[in-house]
């Protein structure tokens, strides 16, 4: 069990951050990103004797994270308040500065996407490799790369003209 | 007019959010013992219903073949729910499926949905019909014993519960479970033809 506890630590600390993006993208709520990365951890405890010594553990991590995300029904209710309401990401006043508010519209651009280019672009700006992401997303990496300039296209330009109003 | 690469530098440059792993551990833990504890009080739950009719098979000297025979109707019964719901909780639970690709997760809750449809359908269905076949069978000794009033009533409320539960809370659980799931599925399919236009 300590062991366990020791492995399920460190893979936390290496993708917990990159998986709390993703969800981030792909809800545009931090609240939600934080309850669905949540689950993910949870999911991932749960599986981790399955796992033990596969070779990409990340990948495995980003598949529960997306079905995770993707399984994650407007229409359910948060659960009940104990269970995921403590943040596990410190709450703190966020500064007032150009920065936060060129993430924050960043954030707002990535959440006009479709449901698959917020997961695709998320791992693309968190500098997941391709073929990872391919992987990930179950397509070919010749789709994926056609989807990727696409999709950075389309957010360039979102960017650019929510930047301007 | 900015490209891509500064969104990067924007994206790269935000602050690293602060997780508390302790306290993701901590959850783990009280999830793990929230799920075993369900699990133990469904088990305890069955247990003691059948712990009771076995009391009462056993204390009660039952005179007619009828009252044996429901009796043995009823514990198949409880036995068959103790072992549909642990079967369920714990399949549900082991989420293998989440490691698989996004098509092979919209198939695993497609059989899941269907296996689910024939539980709440077909062996609701037996399991209900056992059910009254042994309030029958039960009731006919009660009817010798006691009078023909308490024998209606009992039957009657036995046989009024069952029904609400057939006809009424039952659909409803079902047309729940099944929105839900069909909603699962349809995001999925969707996101999945997202994936491969």
């Amino acid at each position: 069990m300590v062991n366990k506890e020791k492995l399920f630590q460190e893979i936390f600390q290496a993708n917990s951050k990159k998986i709390y993006h993703l969800c981030y993208g792909y809800t545009g709520d931090s609240d939600t990103a934080n309850d669905l990365m949540q689950e993910t951890f949870l999911k991932v405890w749960q599986n981790l004797d399955k796992f033990r010594n596969q070779a990409m553990i990340s990948t495995w991590i980003y598949r529960i994270a997306v079905n995770t995300c993707l399984s994650h029904l407007r229409v359910e209710k948060r659960q009940a308040k104990d269970e995921l309401t403590e943040n596990i990401i410190e709450s703190k006043a966020e500064e007032f500065s150009e920065k936060n508010e060129q993430i924050a519209l960043l954030y707002r651009c990535i959440s006009k996407l479709e449901e698959n280019e917020r997961i695709i672009i998320t791992l693309v700006l968190d500098e997941v490799p391709y073929p990872e992401i391919a992987e990930i997303s179950g397509i070919s990496e010749g789709n994926l790369r056609v989807k990727i300039h696409r999709i950075k296209h389309k957010l360039t330009e979102l960017y650019n003209r929510y930047e301007r109003i | 007019m900015k490209e891509f690469d500064v969104l990067q530098n924007i994206w790269q440059d935000q602050q690293d959010p602060k997780l508390d792993q302790d306290e993701i551990l901590k959850r783990v833990k009280r999830y793990r013992n929230r799920l075993a504890n369900k699990l133990l009080i469904e088990v305890l739950f069955m247990s003691f219903a059948i712990a009771v009719l076995s009391y009462a098979w056993y204390m009660i000297p039952f005179r007619m073949w009828t009252t044996h025979l429901s009796l043995l109707i009823f514990m198949a019964c409880c036995l068959f729910v103790l072992f549909a719901q642990l079967s369920d909780y714990r399949r549900l639970h082991a989420e293998e499926d989440f490691l698989q690709k996004p098509e092979l997760y919209i198939q695993y809750l497609k059989n899941f949905k269907q296996e689910r449809h024939k539980l709440n359908t077909q062996k609701y269905l037996v399991y209900t019909l056992l059910l009254g076949l042994g309030l029958l069978l039960f009731f006919v000794e009660i009817f010798f014993v006691s009078s023909i009033w308490l024998t209606i009533i009992g039957l009657s409320l036995s046989v009024g519960w069952i029904l609400i539960c057939y006809f009424w809370l039952m659909r409803l659980y079902i047309r729940k479970e099944e929105h839900y799931l069909n909603e699962m599925i349809e995001q999925l399919e969707r996101l999945s033809k997202q994936f491969s236009e």
